[in-house]
């Protein structure tokens, strides 16, 4: 607890449940083939996906992440003051669409930080995929261009150190397994 | 019985209100515990420290990396990671955490050279040295601010730890300390628990012991009671006397072996639970004595003696009175040889009574009856002193004669006084037999027609059966000469007189009928009564006796004289008797 270094977060998995078989069931109605990316991919989707359009990867760009159903979430943060307007599309909502079948999802950031977040988080909750904060992009250079917020003030369950660490800003990759 | 009964309810009180207040204070505690545990802000700012200080080298050896002809080295990217960090220090819990610790300038210059670096990043290529160093030299200082940074956020949150152990080790003895004291209250409740429970216990075992003692109460009473039952019922059985006892339902609760020895007849139709009217409808039966007729129409009111006579047993007396608990008790007692002795004594007073009435009354009789006549023979006798010698034969032979009529007369007057007196006196008693009444008066009229010689009586004529009376045939004579002597002298020489024998529902009858001159209808009732002279038979000699004394002896045999006259016409008396049959079955006696 005093002196945590890098190798405790990561390693850690929790909530290891029986998440494939919701998952499975979500897939046959938004599994539909994905457009290749015109421009820059936001992020990067590998492993167990049905609907690849690069190599064995799907890429997502703006426009792809744009075509999905636009969420909402107002919530506060463990890293800012007040109450913080989120957009995005739900994690749920992507992972659907690039057809994800897995139990746990991997997820990279541009600064290196790589958490296992169980697929059952995604059915369970609301979890959002934001690019915007208070109405303005997040960018690299903040927490951009993707964030995983967690509909925190929602669920008293998820004011917990072990739900706050996967709350991965700075989203590079995500890989289903 | 206030001031003891105060604790008993006050300790329990309080121990649970020190139990309850006690265990609110240690969850409370606890809570706080476990809130202070879960706020983790400062905890995390070490990561954030070491990961812009990472962000920071990263940015150093890929400018470096580049430099030295590394194609994949990305400066620009690292530019922005690093970038991001800056950002997250300088945002609000971070920002205030090291502004507390005096480090936000550094973070505002931390800004400063980053703005320095922006433009430089762009000429950054192979062999740039200069620009690489130019980089180098704006991020050193921002490496040692991040280290040093580190360095304090280590200390802080060690001496936040320090101080957070501190607090929860301070509120762990704090809850030690109420658990400790919970269980003290635990243990005094329980204790007052089980003291209760105890004296529970005692007062029930208490309550049982006097249940027990009262149960061997009762046991003794009912024995004794069962013995009083036993003696009361022994001596019931065993007395001479017959007993029935009611209920205060007025049921037959209880009869005693001698009442059924005595009544076997009508015990039978006393059956236990019949009703006291019942009971004693069941004696009124058996009695031919009355008295119970008379006595107690509702027998409940009041308490009953009467004596009882039941045929071919003798006398009872009952006597009932009521219990105190509103039953009563029936009480049959043999008193016949009381009774007997009383009647013996009765008799006997009887017959002392008679000898001194036929005394009294002879004397009376005699006092009144004999001076006439003694007169008579006393100046008959002076006369016959003074002139017997002058007096011729027959003249004196005449007087002789009525002195010795006079004589008669007082012999006669003797005799009927006798039997007047005797009958008075109870001394007569009749010899009653069946007797032919007919064969009696045949007889008593011809010995009458002979002494008086004269054929004037008839005996009426009738078939030869014999008319069978319970009499006695002494007295029957007796009467029948007084009645044929009366018939005689108060009628004509010439008159016949008439006897006939007869019977009818009342019994047997002997009429003796002359036409004469009859009697008023106003001496008719007191024909009868002694001394009595009707008053047109002055003119014949006579005492009044013979009709008084001839009634008394057809009454002693259960008989009677009547009579019927009319004046000028003649007078019929009658003797009544009763028929042999019905006075024999009467009386009870055997022929």
């Amino acid at each position: 607890m005093l002196a945590r270094d890098d190798s405790d977060i990561t390693a850690v998995s929790f909530r290891l449940r029986a998440a494939g078989l919701l998952a499975g069931i979500a897939l046959p109605v938004a599994a539909a083939a994905l457009p290749p990316p015109d421009t820059t991919p936001l992020l990067r989707v590998s492993g167990d996906i049905a609907t690849p359009n690069v190599g064995e990867e799907a890429h997502i760009d703006r426009s792809l992440f744009a075509s999905l159903p636009r969420q909402t979430l107002d919530t506060t943060t463990v890293v800012t003051d007040g109450v913080s307007h989120f957009e995005g599309v739900l994690m749920r909502d992507l992972l659907d669409a690039v057809g994800a079948q897995g139990d746990e999802v991997v997820a990279t950031a541009l600064n290196d930080y790589i958490i296992d977040i169980p697929m059952q988080d995604f059915h369970d909750y609301d979890v959002l995929l934001a690019d915007t904060m208070d109405g303005e992009t997040l960018t690299p250079r903040d927490k951009g261009p993707l964030w995983i917020v967690y509909p925190r003030d929602d669920h008293s369950e998820l004011q917990d150190i072990r739900y706050d660490y996967r709350w991965v800003w700075q989203l590079e990759r995500l890989e289903i397994r | 019985m206030v001031w003891r009964r105060r604790p008993a309810y006050a300790l329990p009180a309080l121990a649970m209100v020190a139990f309850a207040g006690l265990l609110t204070f240690s969850l409370v505690r606890l809570i706080q515990v476990e809130q202070d545990m879960r706020s983790n802000v400062s905890e995390n700012m070490l990561w954030v420290i070491t990961q812009a200080q990472v962000a920071s080298h990263r940015l150093d050896e890929e400018v470096h990396r580049l430099t030295l002809g590394d194609p994949s080295a990305r400066p620009a990217l690292r530019y922005d990671v690093l970038t991001s960090r800056l950002v997250l220090l300088d945002e609000g819990p971070q920002r205030r955490y090291l502004a507390a610790l005096g480090f936000a300038e550094r973070v505002d210059d931390a800004f400063e050279r980053l703005a320095a670096i922006e433009p430089q990043l762009d000429a950054i290529a192979s062999d740039a040295v200069a620009v690489a160093d130019s980089i180098h030299a704006e991020l050193k200082p921002l490496m040692q601010d991040l280290n040093r940074i580190a360095n304090a956020v280590m200390v802080e949150e060690w001496e936040t730890t320090g101080e957070r152990l501190d607090r929860h080790r301070d509120s762990t003895l704090q809850v030690i300390a109420s658990v400790v004291g919970l269980m003290l209250c635990g243990l005094a409740l329980g204790y007052l628990l089980i003291s209760a429970l105890r004296q529970r216990r005692a007062a029930q075992q208490a309550l049982a012991e006097h249940r027990d003692q009262l149960e061997v109460e009762v046991e003794r009473r009912t024995q004794d009671l069962e013995a009083a039952r036993h003696r009361v019922a022994a001596a019931i059985d065993t007395a001479p006397d017959a007993f029935a006892a009611f209920d205060t339902d007025g049921r037959l609760a209880l009869v005693n072996p001698k009442l059924i020895q005595m009544l076997p007849e009508a015990s039978r139709a006393l059956t236990l639970g019949c009703s006291l009217e019942h009971a004693l409808a069941v004696l009124r039966e058996c009695d031919d004595n009355g008295e119970l007729e008379d006595a107690a129409n509702d027998p409940r009111e009041r308490t009953l003696r009467c004596d009882l006579h039941i045929p071919e047993l003798g006398w009872l007396q009952l006597t009932m009175s009521a219990s105190r608990d509103g039953g009563h008790v029936m009480r049959l007692a043999d008193i016949t040889p009381y009774k007997q002795a009383t009647e013996a004594l009765q008799r006997a007073l009887q017959r002392e009574r008679g000898v001194s009435d036929f005394y009294r009354s002879f004397a009376a009789m005699v006092s009144h009856q004999f001076r006439t006549p003694l007169a008579v023979i006393d100046s008959g006798l002076q006369r016959l002193q003074r002139r017997g010698e002058r007096l011729g034969g027959e003249e004196r032979q005449q007087r002789y004669r009525r002195l010795r009529d006079a004589v008669a007369h007082m012999t006669r007057l003797v005799g009927s006084s006798l039997t007047a007196a005797r009958l008075d006196g109870g001394q007569i008693e009749a010899a009653s037999t069946r007797c032919d009444l007919r064969q009696l008066a045949e007889q008593c009229c011809r010995l009458h027609g002979e002494a008086s010689g004269t054929s004037r009586i008839h005996l009426s004529p009738s078939d030869d059966a014999p008319i069978m009376a319970y009499c006695d045939p002494v007295l029957v004579e007796q009467i029948l000469t007084n009645l044929l002597s009366n018939a005689l002298k108060y009628s004509p020489d010439d008159s016949a007189v008439e006897v006939c024998l007869g019977h009818d529902e009342a019994g047997i009858y002997c009429a003796v009928r002359d036409y004469g001159r009859g009697i008023d209808a106003a001496d008719q009732a007191q024909l009868f009564a002694r001394f009595f002279r009707s008053s047109n038979a002055t003119d014949q000699p006579g005492i009044g006796l013979g009709l008084n004394i001839a009634r008394h002896l057809a009454r002693i045999q259960h008989g009677d004289i009547d009579v019927h006259s009319r004046p000028g016409t003649g007078t019929t008396f009658r003797l009544l008797l009763p028929h042999a049959d019905t006075a024999a079955i009467e009386t009870g006696e055997a022929q």
